[in-house]
């Protein structure tokens, strides 16, 4: 029996890069009512194939079936229910599910315009050098920094900086890869 | 290398197909379109009376007959008419190609006179879609628009066609072969499968098999009563499994669900092994899914991953087709010990038949549906092709009509959506010139397309316009009778048009029925007539259908109706 509970799930697909494939794979999400955290999408090696992370909160029992409806859809090649290896639980799948569910690595990157200025100096140079950001951008006023890691780094980042002036900021969601887990 | 033009594309992509009608209605952005049909006299032009029905009609072509159908509508207004008929097609898996103007492909997205985004808002209620956006784009477009209807799970795929691009002219040839990366078919059933079902199935001492319409769909109805008749296993089928078994056979249950048989929802809390082939547990089909085959184990086999696990988790899925797995498991079957089961069986479904009220007379002296139901049953022996609407009648036919052929039940199942019938018997008509057709409505949903009783004179098409007329919505007044304490809220027609005057109007003859010792004498003269024939019948005003389990209840909660 797959959990009725709601949880956060991380959905992989490799599509065809064609007009409204976006659309069609938000449309089958927000039909189940589940809200799209973050999706990111962009090109892979292969010429004419995108790849999607989305990361949803929903049951998996639902999510299972979206992920199979999605599979459906005619310009989408591969799906895969991803897990971060903490999160792993004992998923069991009756029909075909076990080999679309596999262990990642997860990544994401943030954006982070700050204003920079002799009080806020040494703080951010904490951050900077405690995060191992780079520096992107210095107008003379506002610094531009990379950050990238797991989410929960991110986080841990995005805490710190409460402690400065944020002008702007953007977080891109996880990006996934799928390992092998012995 | 011939160079082309978009609309001879498009017609030698229809007449590749074995297509000899397709259904349309003209507008701006299809007159070359229809224009090229008059190169093409192989090629039939249906013109229906609106658009809602043009998808109908391809539809219940395509359902009567197994293949793909064809509609042809302008942009805007006359492609947001077809929504209807393509979601109507999408719920029971209709395979069928929409081609649908567009206004030209520089002033897209303009808000130009009759333009709609018909991708954007097809695409929920279709399998796949396209827009065209170069004429060079169409012999693959179109190549795999047919393959993407017709295999795996069908269903209907829109392609929008901007005027330019009919008109232009191309040397790109079709396709020898269809490449879609993204589109699965499932393959063979693994014999591990087929022997894990059949251990299941050999250890059973109870068990039934539960069918759809993907049986229809599928042709498998011989290889389903083959593999029944070796084993001795029971079969109820769903709405759209009718036919699939002959009434009458021996192991035919009859339907299940909310108004299914009492017999063959006894079976289902009963079963100690259900056998699910080509059905997607629709709610009308479970009620409560906690309950429903809650003392059973499930084998489901689908052509559609997606529908395994989807409302109730099942013990052995998988994933192809059904006509394989049944031929897989006949090879390997043995007769089972089912006859303790079956008299069990039949022993509940004499103490339970459906309700029968032919002896009593009705309050208003009216007539039951139920009996004139029966009488087309017992005149046609089954030999006809029944297209129903939506409601009361729809669920009276189900019961008391004894469907022995496949695909001789045309109805909306999924989406349930009236006006269906007249205009899917145009089609139907068409697909089976040889059969007789009846088609019938109540008065409501046979006012919902009545224009097309135009289509069927212009056609002189054979088919038996039947109207049950109780002067309500009668399904809707059941529930309003059983569960709004009669509260009759819109349900009540107090002005009706004389029928048989609309019929006269558009040049049809007509009979008024309203006695029962007429209807039989009626039936047999209507059937002899060459030609169509509306036959109008008064209908007692307050019928329910029975048995009934409410929707979201259990088979403990069936209300029976009382039986003479």
């Amino acid at each position: 029996m797959k959990s009725k509970i709601e949880g956060r799930h991380v959905i992989a697909l490799e599509v065809e890069d064609k007009p409204g494939v976006l659309t069609r794979i938000s449309a089958l999400f927000s039909r189940r009512g589940f809200n799209v955290e973050s999706l990111t999408v962009g090109h892979t090696h292969q010429p004419g194939v995108s790849r999607f992370t989305i990361v949803v909160v929903g049951a998996e029992a639902e999510l299972e079936q979206v992920r199979k409806q999605t599979q459906k859809l005619i310009n989408v090649l591969k799906t895969f229910h991803v897990l971060d290896q903490e999160e792993a639980s004992d998923l069991e799948l009756t029909q075909g599910g076990a080999k679309n569910v596999q262990h990642a690595v997860m990544r994401e990157l943030a954006l982070v315009k700050v204003h920079y200025d002799k009080e806020s100096a040494r703080q951010i140079n904490h951050i900077v050098e405690r995060f191992s950001a780079r520096m992107l951008h210095w107008s003379g006023e506002d610094l531009v920094l990379e950050f990238s890691g797991t989410e929960a780094k991110v986080d841990a980042v995005f805490e710190e900086l409460k402690q400065v002036t944020v002008l702007e900021s953007v977080r891109t969601g996880k990006v996934a890869m799928s390992i092998e887990t012995k | 290398m011939t160079m082309r033009k978009g609309t001879q594309i498009i017609l030698e992509a229809i007449k590749a197909q074995g297509i000899k009608q397709v259904f349309g209605y003209p507008g701006g952005c299809v007159i070359p379109l229809f224009d090229e049909f008059l190169n093409y006299p192989e090629v039939q032009m249906v013109r229906v009376r609106h658009e809602q029905a043009a998808a109908h009609a391809a539809d219940g072509y395509a359902r009567a007959s197994g293949k793909c159908s064809v509609v042809i509508v302008t942009s805007g207004p006359g492609a947001t008419n077809t929504i209807t008929g393509i979601a109507t097609a999408a719920m029971d898996s209709i395979p069928m190609v929409i081609l649908t103007g567009q206004v030209r492909t520089p002033i897209i997205g303009t808000d130009a006179f009759q333009e709609t985004n018909v991708i954007g808002v097809t695409r929920p209620v279709t399998k796949h879609n396209y827009l065209v956006k170069s004429v060079h784009e169409l012999p693959e477009i179109l190549t795999e628009a047919f393959f993407i209807a017709t295999t795996g799970r069908p269903g209907p795929v829109v392609v929008d066609i901007p005027v330019d691009v009919q008109t232009h002219m191309s040397e790109v040839e079709f396709p020898k072969g269809v490449e879609i990366p993204g589109y699965e078919l499932p393959q063979p059933i693994e014999v591990e499968r087929i022997e894990a079902a059949w251990e299941m199935i050999e250890a059973s001492c109870r068990p039934v098999i539960y069918a759809g319409g993907g049986l229809n769909l599928c042709l498998g109805s011989e290889a389903l009563v083959r593999f029944a008749e070796t084993t001795g296993i029971p079969i109820t089928t769903t709405l759209l499994g009718q036919g699939a078994i002959p009434r009458g056979h021996k192991l035919a249950l009859g339907m299940l669900g909310m108004h299914g048989e009492y017999v063959a929802n006894y079976a289902m809390t009963r079963a100690d092994l259900v056998i699910v082939l080509g059905a997607r547990f629709d709610d009308r089909v479970t009620g409560k899914v906690e309950t429903f085959l809650a003392q059973a184990k499930i084998i489901h086999v689908d052509i559609d991953p997606s529908v395994i696990n989807k409302i109730k988790d099942v013990d052995l899925g998988m994933v192809g087709d059904l006509k394989d797995a049944l031929a897989q498991w006949t090879a390997k079957a043995k007769a089972l010990d089912t006859k303790a089961w079956l008299s069990e069986l039949a022993e509940v479904e004499a103490k339970h038949p459906l309700p029968n009220y032919d002896g009593l007379d009705t309050a208003d002296g009216k007539l039951r549906p139920e009996f004139v139901i029966r009488q087309f049953s017992e005149i046609t022996q089954g030999e006809a092709l029944v297209v129903s609407d939506v409601g009361q009648h729809q669920m009276f036919i189900a019961q008391h009509f004894a469907f022995k052929h496949p695909r001789t039940h045309l109805t909306s199942g999924g989406l349930g959506t009236m006006g269906f019938s007249l205009p899917a018997a145009i089609g139907a008509a068409f697909s089976k010139p040889q059969w007789p057709v009846i088609s019938f409505s109540g008065d409501g949903g046979f006012q919902m397309n009545i224009q097309e009783l135009a289509t069927v004179k212009a056609y002189n098409l054979p088919i038996l316009i039947v109207i049950f007329n109780n002067a309500n919505l009668g399904m809707v007044k059941q529930w309003q009778d059983l569960f709004w304490q009669s509260r009759y809220a819109g349900t009540i027609f107090e002005e009706s048009p004389d029928f048989l005057k609309i019929a006269e109007g558009y040049g049809l003859p007509g009979v008024r029925i309203g006695k029962k010792e007429e209807v039989a004498p009626a039936i047999k003269k209507a059937l002899e007539v060459k030609g169509p024939l509306v036959l109008e019948f008064m209908l007692e005003s307050d019928t329910c259908v029975y048995p009934m389990i409410p929707a979201g209840k259990e088979f403990k909660d069936l209300i029976e109706g009382a039986a003479t």
